[in-house]
């Protein structure tokens, strides 16, 4: 990993960048990154076969595959919440051992990772009073990230007495609430209704401006990963490996009619969809021989 | 997809509210229909007067013993070893059961033991702190918190155990570690669980406290129990009287435990549509 440079100044360039990767040091650093569960032994299962990508600083990167080709798997890895069997996965070019100061992760079951005996206004304390904030400011500023995602005077309330997207919305301050310099999000949006996935996906768009966050976002949807992404990472079937990487060729700002009604959209949808469903359709064969 | 949740206890429900629409006049009807069943077949003959005395009079004998010293005295007794041993059996089983429940390997090692420690019946541990401790409280107090302690713990483990993946992924992503990770994720993630082993462990402790006084002569209800019962028939209003303070006791003590689950636990999707 001799061209990952510890000189390169902290500071963040080419945050609104279009299709091609920022210069500089990547964030996220993978190289052959295989998981197995149960490793070596007679049941083992390989999750996600050899992975190796960089994400550059300020790059929207969306991952695509099949269910079962690793995407969470290779999340995890990324997050450093899992060690890779081989191969190795940095983060601003150290290896992880654990889950890094600078990362936020949104899960796809809001209703599982906010903590149901918390408040919102407590849920999205709980990373800013580890890190020692006191209390006038963390207070300040869970109402500034619970804001920027367009929800106000919901602190008192419990979670689970809001909306589905909602809480995804108090996830998602809950993961910015500590100037994270990446966002992993594992398709976080799976499980709302449509219309809400629209506000959330312009919703992500705008933070990531706001916030100047590099983001790395799981996600199933083609549409979804189109729309949002300076790149896509197109995971083959079980186990996952990088099909291709598409660089998405679609101006920015994106608006929910016009980008998707552009000839371009069509183009790379038509693109990956083949790559995604020949893939899986082989992989099919290749199991029933 | 959403993994179905492992399937949390049943938690204590009876809200003051529905208790007092609904069952309330009720329960009341069917209590003194028991009562005066009770008095009826003392009349009758069919209950004989110096083995089991009237109604009437058990009831008067109850109200002399509340009005007077020695009741509250053996009240007060009972309920000190049942609190000290249920706090001290309860808090160990507690952080021991959650420190066995985190580590798959301690998991393992302990729980051959703690399943034997369980299925002793506690009663035949009291001839030992007899000669330990003699007819003490400290005696009643050992008995309480070793019946409490092995169901528990057990209970507790499986409550940690059964923790979602997902709130020890989101307390390592959010950097919540140390005691703090044990406090706010760990303890409430288990609670619904604990709080059923308490609410038994409770009943439990007071049926160990009890026996403990009435074989091992502890002082407290239950050796006010076996004094009435040695002083002879005419004593015997006061010993049901005695039996009678003990079921209340249970009665409030449970009451007591479901309430306190319905506030802590108010979160918790079965508790949820009453808030």
């Amino acid at each position: 990993m001799s061209r990952v440079s510890r000189s390169q100044p902290p500071g963040r360039s080419g945050a609104a960048a279009g299709g091609t990767p920022a210069a500089g040091a990547p964030v996220v650093s993978l190289h052959s990154v295989r998981k197995a569960y149960r490793a070596g032994g007679s049941a083992e299962r390989v999750a996600l076969g050899e992975v190796t990508f960089d994400v550059g600083r300020g790059e929207f990167v969306c991952v695509v595959g099949p269910s079962g080709a690793g995407k969470t798997t290779l999340l995890r890895c990324m997050a450093g919440l899992a060690a890779p069997t081989s191969g190795e996965a940095r983060f601003e070019g150290a290896p992880l051992r654990r889950v890094p100061d600078q990362v936020g992760v949104v899960f796809q079951d809001y209703s599982r990772s906010l903590y149901p005996w918390l408040t919102v206004s407590r849920n999205v304390a709980l990373p800013l009073k580890v890190r020692g904030v006191d209390r006038a400011a963390r207070a300040a500023r869970i109402e500034e990230v619970l804001r920027s995602v367009s929800l106000a005077d919901v602190g008192r309330q419990y979670p689970w007495q809001l909306s589905g997207g909602m809480q995804q919305r108090v996830a998602i301050a809950r993961a910015l609430a500590c100037h994270p310099e990446l966002l992993l999000m594992d398709e976080p949006f799976a499980s709302v209704d449509a219309q809400t996935r629209f506000e959330l996906e312009d919703l992500i768009l705008a933070l990531r401006e706001e916030f100047s966050v590099t983001v790395v976002f799981v996600t199933h949807d083609i549409d979804e990963a189109i729309y949002l992404a300076d790149r896509i990472v197109v995971l083959s079937a079980s186990p996952g490996t990088v099909t291709e990487i598409v660089d998405v060729a679609l101006p920015r700002p994106r608006d929910q009619i016009t980008s998707k009604g552009d000839e371009r959209f069509a183009r790379h949808r038509e693109h990956i969809m083949s790559l995604v469903m020949s893939r899986s359709a082989a992989a099919r064969a290749a199991r029933r021989d | 997809m959403r993994v179905p949740a492992p399937a949390a206890p049943r938690l204590a429900s009876v809200t003051s509210e529905t208790l007092i629409r609904n069952g309330l006049a009720a329960r009341l009807a069917v209590l003194l229909a028991a009562l005066g069943l009770w008095q009826g077949l003392s009349a009758s003959g069919l209950l004989t007067p110096d083995l089991f005395p009237s109604m009437t009079s058990t009831l008067a004998a109850l109200w002399h013993e509340l009005t007077g010293a020695v009741l509250w005295a053996a009240v007060r007794d009972t309920l000190a070893a049942w609190a000290a041993g249920l706090l001290i059996g309860g808090g160990c089983a507690i952080v021991i059961g959650s420190l066995l429940g985190l580590s798959a390997f301690a998991y393992r090692s302990a729980i051959p033991v703690i399943e034997f420690f369980k299925t002793i019946p506690v009663i035949a541990i009291l001839p030992i702190a007899l000669l330990l401790f003699g007819a003490t409280l400290k005696m009643k107090f050992v008995l309480v918190a070793f019946g409490v302690f092995w169901p528990l713990a057990i209970q507790v483990i499986y409550g940690v155990r059964s923790i979602d993946p997902v709130s020890l992924d989101t307390a390592a992503v959010l950097q919540v570690r140390g005691l703090r990770r044990f406090l706010v994720v760990v303890l409430p993630s288990a609670a619904p669980f604990i709080a059923t082993g308490l609410r038994v462990s409770a009943a439990v402790a007071l049926i160990l406290d009890v026996v403990a006084e009435l074989i091992g002569g502890g002082s407290g209800v239950g050796l006010q129990i076996l004094t009435a019962e040695n002083s002879g028939p005419t004593a015997y209003p006061i010993m049901y009287s005695y039996i009678l303070v003990a079921g209340l006791l249970g009665v409030v003590l449970a009451g007591g435990f479901a309430l306190a689950e319905r506030r802590v636990l108010h979160w918790h999707e079965s508790q949820r549509s009453q808030a």
